[in-house]
């Protein structure tokens, strides 16, 4: 093995996780990550929960395809190509709102989807972890702890971890 | 497992509680297991073979009707003047209105925390995505010259040209396609995780490129559940307010028009209300079929089947009040033309479609007034049948009566579908059935770790011991 990357414990139950990173956030553990099938609670420590770039992702979308609905309706209908309907004003807004409403709610979602795949670094088909004998079991039934080689305090990092009690340990290199 | 010894059906829904979705004697690896057992073994081979091959018949039909209505032109459709809007924009109304329930599942009850969607939401979305695929070949085909669909299109183009933005027939183009790509971002990102399970799962090399590929690399870190958690409440919250104008943008294609029997207020809810009820009839039929075909009785349990029928009761009930305000507002308008609509529409040519609707929408689900008949999955079956046939009638007697009859008998006008329309319609509903085997062949059908959520919340009343509350 080359370099390392992490130190995993595997635990069989989520509260055994959950008190873990407690633990390990007591013993002052920075650049940790917990591994678990579906969501769990009790994992806020490992999650600032004020970081919104989801959001960000999702409003920067919405008001782009809101923008462009209307820069597509009223550019054309106004200005590119006036065309009078019985009189009624070329710059009709409420008819344009629903072709723009349409638009952002589609780049609404887009955003919202860019924006996860940019938070959670994905794609990524091919991580260090996938090398470790058993991380597989991550979707299925098994709960992991992380800590990463980048930790300050790695050197003790695998001691650490095996006093909160795991049903296995694990070394992943990079 | 026969039905009657899984622990769900042991004395009336023994194991379940108001939020209690499934069985809690399942453990979490058990559930992966299941579902995804079904995706990777494949345990109904023949069953499955013989569906899918009467399925790809269909759409063998559906490719001929298609290649004889482009090569001869929409004459071969009875359409004509008066009726130019026949069986095409009857069924686009119809199925992108069963696409609507698949979506309501997934965003309202996802908002309200409502834990019984979990075994429904997932083959609910698939249902959406491919009636909206069946529901926008139709207006595309109706166009008589589907190479020109793109003039619909916002483009640049030499003779600076654009649509007519003011048109609902322009606000439809918009409105599909937003929501044919918001239901598929919806349904993927909510099944990103399962499709790590099943990467992880898979044995054959197939398999493990296939959905190693569609995970993008999905490790269910803290991060990315936090964050998976946000983005799909924006999915939902964003594909709400979706469903309702989708389906209000169809109905102003009508009210639009200044056609006696199209043209009352009530239409946008009348129509969002009706899709729902007929969205939710599909969703009865699929769960049920898929409850005995793949004995998934502690999944799709009785608890579930009697809130879908509960759900089909309520909309149901409300889409009848669109009947009621229709008659009355063609009374109590007093324009001869709207009563004239209206009577015909009771006893006239097309007084089948109107009566049918009547029947079986609004008489079949009064069987549910009764907890037997809200358990029972044959019952569930035959009136979600019922529903889906009466909402087509219900859309045909909107289309047609009112445009065979408008204001002046010389343009009053017959229409019958031809034999074309209704290979075409046939052929539709197994294109349906043909991708919605394929995707109960190749994906989960229900989510997987939504139900290892529910299974394993210590929040649960039932996993902690305690006595479970009342129905």
């Amino acid at each position: 093995m080359s370099q390392p990357f992490a130190v995993l414990a595997e635990f069989e139950k989520p509260e055994a996780l959950t008190e873990a990173v407690a633990a390990m956030k007591r013993e002052g553990f920075e650049a940790m990550e917990a591994y678990a099938p579906m969501p769990i609670e009790g994992l806020e420590p490992l999650q600032p929960l004020k970081n919104r770039r989801v959001d960000l992702w999702a409003l920067g979308g919405t008001l782009f395809g809101l923008t462009l609905g209307m820069a597509i309706t009223v550019g054309q209908n106004v200005f590119q190509y006036p065309l009078n309907v019985g009189g009624r004003p070329l710059f009709s807004w409420p008819a344009f709102m629903v072709p723009s409403f349409e638009l952002g709610v589609l780049f609404g979602c887009l955003g919202a989807v860019i924006g996860l795949f940019r938070t959670t670094e994905l794609p990524r088909l091919h991580h260090p972890l996938f090398g470790v004998e058993g991380f597989s079991r991550a979707s299925e039934d098994r709960f992991f702890l992380a800590v990463f080689a980048r930790d300050p305090q790695f050197s003790e990092a695998k001691a650490a971890l095996e006093r909160t009690g795991p049903a296995a340990m694990h070394e992943a290199g990079s | 497992m026969s039905p009657a010894d899984t622990p769900a059906n042991q004395g009336p829904e023994a194991a379940v509680s108001p939020g209690q979705p499934v069985s809690s004697r399942f453990t979490i690896s058990e559930v992966g297991r299941e579902i995804a057992g079904i995706t990777l073994n494949h345990p109904t081979r023949l069953r499955w073979a013989i569906g899918f091959g009467i399925c790809s018949g269909l759409v063998v039909l559906w490719l001929v009707s298609i290649v004889v209505l482009l090569s001869r032109g929409v004459g071969v459709w009875g359409i004509n003047i008066p009726v130019g809007w026949g069986l095409a924009i009857t069924n686009v109304v119809w199925w992108i209105g069963i696409g609507h329930a698949g979506t309501l599942i997934s965003t309202l009850l996802l908002m309200t925390g409502a834990a019984w969607r979990t075994s429904l939401n997932r083959f609910a979305e698939a249902m959406t995505l491919f009636a909206v695929i069946c529901a926008a070949t139709y207006p595309v085909l109706h166009l008589g010259r589907p190479h020109l669909l793109f003039w619909l299109i916002p483009h640049p183009n030499q003779l600076g040209l654009g649509p007519q933005y003011r048109s609902p027939l322009e606000w439809d183009i918009f409105a599909i396609t937003s929501y044919a790509l918001v239901s598929l971002m919806f349904w993927y990102v909510g099944m990103l995780p399962d499709l790590a399970l099943l990467r992880d799962r898979a044995r054959d090399r197939f398999g493990q490129v296939l959905y190693g590929v569609l995970a993008m690399g999905w490790k269910g870190s803290t991060t990315s559940w936090t964050r998976w958690r946000r983005s799909y409440l924006i999915l939902a919250g964003f594909a709400l307010p979706l469903v309702v104008s989708v389906h209000s943008g169809v109905s102003m294609l009508l009210a639009g028009g200044p056609i006696p029997g199209w043209h009352t207020t009530i239409f946008p809810p009348y129509f969002v209300l009706g899709a729902v009820f007929s969205g939710f009839a599909v969703v009865a039929i699929l769960a049920v079929l898929l409850r005995s075909g793949f004995r998934l009785q502690h999944l799709i349990n009785d608890r579930h089947l009697s809130m879908i029928a509960v759900m089909l009761l309520v909309s149901g009930l409300m889409t009848s009040y669109g009947y009621v305000l229709e008659l009355w507002g063609a009374w109590y308008s007093s324009d001869s033309f709207e009563r004239n609509t209206a009577v015909d529409r009771l006893f006239g040519p097309w007084a089948w479609a109107y009566w049918g609707a009547i029947v079986l929408n609004f008489a079949s689900i009064q069987l549910f007034w009764f907890p037997r008949f809200r358990r029972s999955p044959l019952v569930l079956f035959l009136v979600g049948l019922a529903v889906s046939a009466g909402m087509w009638c219900e859309r045909y007697m909107l289309v047609v009566s009112a445009l065979a009859r408008d204001y002046l008998p010389s343009s009053f006008g017959d229409y019958w579908p031809s034999f074309w329309e209704w290979t075409l319609f046939l052929g539709s509903i197994g294109l349906f059935g043909w991708l919605f085997f394929l995707f109960i062949r190749f994906l989960p059908m229900i989510s997987i770790f939504e139900i290892k959520e529910v299974v394993h919340h210590p929040d649960d009343p039932v996993e902690r011991g305690e006595p479970e509350g009342p129905r």
